[in-house]
């Protein structure tokens, strides 16, 4: 076998496994195989790390790598970000249980897999025959690593011409670059090809995918349907499920699909994050939370790493959190929080994040009862509000939320003011919208619009006039402005324009202001200084 | 709560899998160290012998766990014939001493559940040296609805009549009546439009016996 001593000893090797002995067993074999430069990693961190600052030219990985990702992911990730090339080899080593989810993989399949245990013997005929292999495809792999996808499709017809015995292989690929350049009827063709010879499981779901994307739901679902029964370990059917699913709104049939997949694979972070959204789209809290949970934990150190894991794992926490200080909630707002705050740390450059993170948090505190706590953390995320240059209709509607919750009545009305003007809010964001609205009490307002008044009163006594004349406008702003706010803010104008000199403008406000009040029956405490104001009023419109 | 025998036995099961491997290993690195010391050769053999053997059975254990699975499907993918049978042909020609040819091209290649057909050949050898066979002829046919078989023929005593006509083995019975039931479960795993895998035996006309595993 020198051969393969000759292609191993050029060969840049990383070799990925959980367990020590079997590291460096691995290590010791490719050596003894011919290997030269072999590095080891014993996660999937570790080897995404490796992967990253590498060029390698062969990967053998164990698919089962203890509590992080496994094997798979790690491939699928690779391929996915381009940190490998198509031409780099990659062999996956598997128990049984593995095999569906391994073999299956449509788009980020292994080059080969080895189950365990093998022996040396094993591992040299089949790194001998896959990298030869892969010597023969290097023509459509290195099309394929410039991403000339249409460059394949003749460069496979003329391999296979040529080894028709890697016809099945070849195919694959075939395939695979159809779906790519999205001719899905040319690929439903080569799949059902392939399946008059056999029922080949990724030509299956390759079927499928073909069937989906050329809108033909129900055929897609009887050939997920059938493959999921003859291969209830092969998730991937699964996941396409679900999109049928959500394609005809049956969003609790899309769920289920999902946790039946997540079951049976529960490390692919994707899956965990769609199905998530689902669940709590579904207000499925608790499977939410589970969901977004693993999707944390899993994603941490990959290129899914989303913060929208960290805050929808929060935001599913809510539900348990009560002011009763039972072990639930103590958990879940802890949980909640320290989700918060890493999210915060992760993605301090992004301020929308950072302030979708502050308006969770403080939600947390609301939902506990800590009010005081509640209302720090939402000034927090009005002053950020006000540095973001142009908020989304989003991030004002969650203001608002919590502008409500905290009883910040009034502000939650300014900003709804702001909304309501907005254009580009979604069907939902302007059903939000006019939910909120109705949920606002006058009351509420009316409180506010005094204490403004107060305010204003203290500056008019102190004859700042301007100063009492803005904070009036504001307070009568609100149709809700009890009379004695709108009698002060014409007292405060008609001052203003006697101290001055009158406008137009300001007299016309008075004009406002007074046909709002109407005429004050004789029984009101105000109706005297109502009187003189109107004399006043008079007075100065003459004069202009 | 019950007692999840099956969780149990999967854990306990990788274990020993892992646990294997790292002894496979350490030989293979005592090997390479002590290859160039004939006295311990022996030795080596014997450890190898042993160690393969339980290999073996710990795949036929897995073996048997999954095709008595009521989930069971056969994970069937293409693989190249040579790649799974070299192996077990350098097992046996080193270790118990059979001589053992074929006539298979490097690049044949099928559909099969590989740790099936590695249960199959290991069977199907092991019956053949046990019954007191040297030599061994391993060779491919392949048919043009796209069935094919593998043909294995020995220089033994053959096959007794009895067991000539009997369609299906037992799990009753002497040591081949097992291995023969193994190979026999394990080609019927295999399905493709609607056909079946199955086992057929034979005597040869001259000499020996011929087991034959086929493919739908």
């Amino acid at each position: 076998m020198s051969q393969l001593d000759a292609i191993l000893g050029k060969m840049r090797i990383l070799a990925i496994d959980d367990l020590v002995e079997s590291r460096s067993a691995m290590k010791k074999m490719l050596m003894i195989l011919g290997a030269d430069k072999v590095d080891i990693a014993m996660d999937g961190d570790e080897a995404s790390e490796f992967i990253f600052n590498n060029n390698y030219d062969l990967i053998i990985s164990d698919y089962n790598l203890g509590r992080g990702r496994d094997g798979q992911q790690i491939l699928e990730e690779a391929r996915f970000t381009r940190q490998i090339k198509a031409t780099c080899t990659f062999v996956m080593l598997t128990g049984e249980n593995a095999m569906d989810m391994v073999m299956g993989a449509i788009e980020y399949e292994p080059d080969d897999y080895v189950t365990k245990p093998f022996t040396i013997d094993v591992m040299r005929q089949r790194l001998t025959r896959i990298l030869n292999v892969k010597e023969q495809l290097r023509g459509i792999n290195e099309s394929i690593d410039r991403q000339e996808r249409r460059k394949v499709l003749p460069l496979c017809d003329a391999l296979i011409e040529k080894q028709p015995r890697l016809k099945l292989r070849i195919e694959r690929i075939k395939g695979r670059s159809l779906m790519a350049l999205k001719e899905f009827k040319e690929a439903l063709n080569l799949y059902q090809n392939i399946l008059k010879e056999r029922e080949v499981n990724w030509a299956l779901l390759g079927k499928a995918t073909c069937l989906f994307h050329l809108e033909e739901l129900n055929a897609a679902e009887k050939v997920l349907e059938h493959t999921i029964r003859e291969h209830p370990k092969y998730v991937q059917c699964y996941d396409l499920l679900c999109k049928i699913h959500l394609k005809h709104k049956k969003l609790q049939n899309a769920q289920n699909t999902l946790l039946r997949a997540a079951k049976v694979s529960p490390k692919q972070v994707l899956r965990q994050m769609e199905l998530g959204r689902i669940a709590y789209a579904n207000k499925d809290f608790a499977v939410a939370e589970s969901a977004f949970k693993m999707s944390v934990k899993l994603a941490r150190h990959s290129c899914y790493r989303s913060v929208k894991n960290y805050l929808f794992f929060a935001k599913s926490l809510q539900h348990k959190i009560t002011p009763q200080n039972n072990k639930d909630s103590r958990a879940g707002s802890q949980e909640a929080l320290k989700a918060v705050d890493e999210a915060k740390i992760l993605y301090k450059d992004n301020i929308d994040y950072v302030f979708e993170a502050t308006i969770i948090e403080s939600t947390t505190y609301s939902n506990l009862g800590k009010e005081a706590d509640a209302k720090a953390v939402a000034e927090k995320a009005e002053s950020m509000l006000m540095e973001v240059n142009d908020p989304s209709g989003a991030m004002q509607l969650s203001m608002v939320n919590v502008f409500m919750a905290t009883n910040q009545h009034a502000k939650a009305q300014d900003l709804l003011g702001t909304l309501g003007t907005r254009k580009d809010l979604s069907r939902a964001e302007t059903r939000e919208l006019n939910r909120t609205k109705s949920e606002i009490s006058e009351v509420v307002v009316r409180e506010y619009t005094t204490e403004i008044n107060d305010q204003a009163i203290g500056f008019f006594e102190r004859g700042q006039l301007t100063q009492a004349i803005e904070l009036f406008d504001k307070a009568t702003a609100y149709k809700e402005a009890g009379h004695t706010v709108v009698v002060n803010a014409i007292q405060a104008k008609i001052a203003f324009m006697d101290q001055r000199e009158p406008t137009r403008a300001m007299a016309k406000e008075v004009d406002e202001l007074m046909s709002r009040l109407g005429s004050l029956p004789e029984s009101d405490e105000r109706y005297d200084r109502w009187l003189q104001l109107r004399k006043s009023q008079e007075r100065i419109k003459r004069s202009l | 709560m019950a007692f999840d025998y099956n969780t149990l036995l999967s854990a306990e099961l990788h274990d020993i899998k892992n646990q294997m491997q790292a002894l496979l290993s350490a030989q293979e690195d005592l090997a390479e160290v002590l290859k160039d010391k004939d006295q311990y050769q022996s030795y080596i053999d014997n450890v190898n012998q042993h160690s393969q053997l339980l290999n073996h059975k710990l795949m036929e254990i897995l073996s048997i766990l999954k095709i008595q699975n009521q989930a069971f499907t056969p994970n069937e993918d293409e693989h190249w014939l040579l790649d799974t049978l070299n192996p077990i042909i350098h097992e046996f020609t080193q270790l118990h001493g059979l001589r053992i040819t074929h006539h298979i091209d490097k690049d044949f290649n099928g559909f099969y559940d590989e740790q099936l057909l590695e249960i199959a050949l290991h069977n199907s050898f092991m019956n053949a040296k046990q019954i007191g066979a040297n030599q061994l002829q391993v060779s491919v046919q392949e048919f043009s609805d796209g069935h094919w078989l593998i043909d294995i023929q020995d220089d033994g005593p053959g096959f007794k009549d009895k067991q000539l006509y009997e369609d299906i083995f037992t799990i009753q019975g002497t040591k081949n009546g097992l291995g023969l039931y193994l190979i026999q479960q394990a080609l019927m795993a295999h399905k493709r439009n609607g056909n079946t895998g199955s086992i057929h035996i034979k005597n040869n006309p001259t000499q020996g016996a011929c087991v034959q595993l086929i493919f739908p």
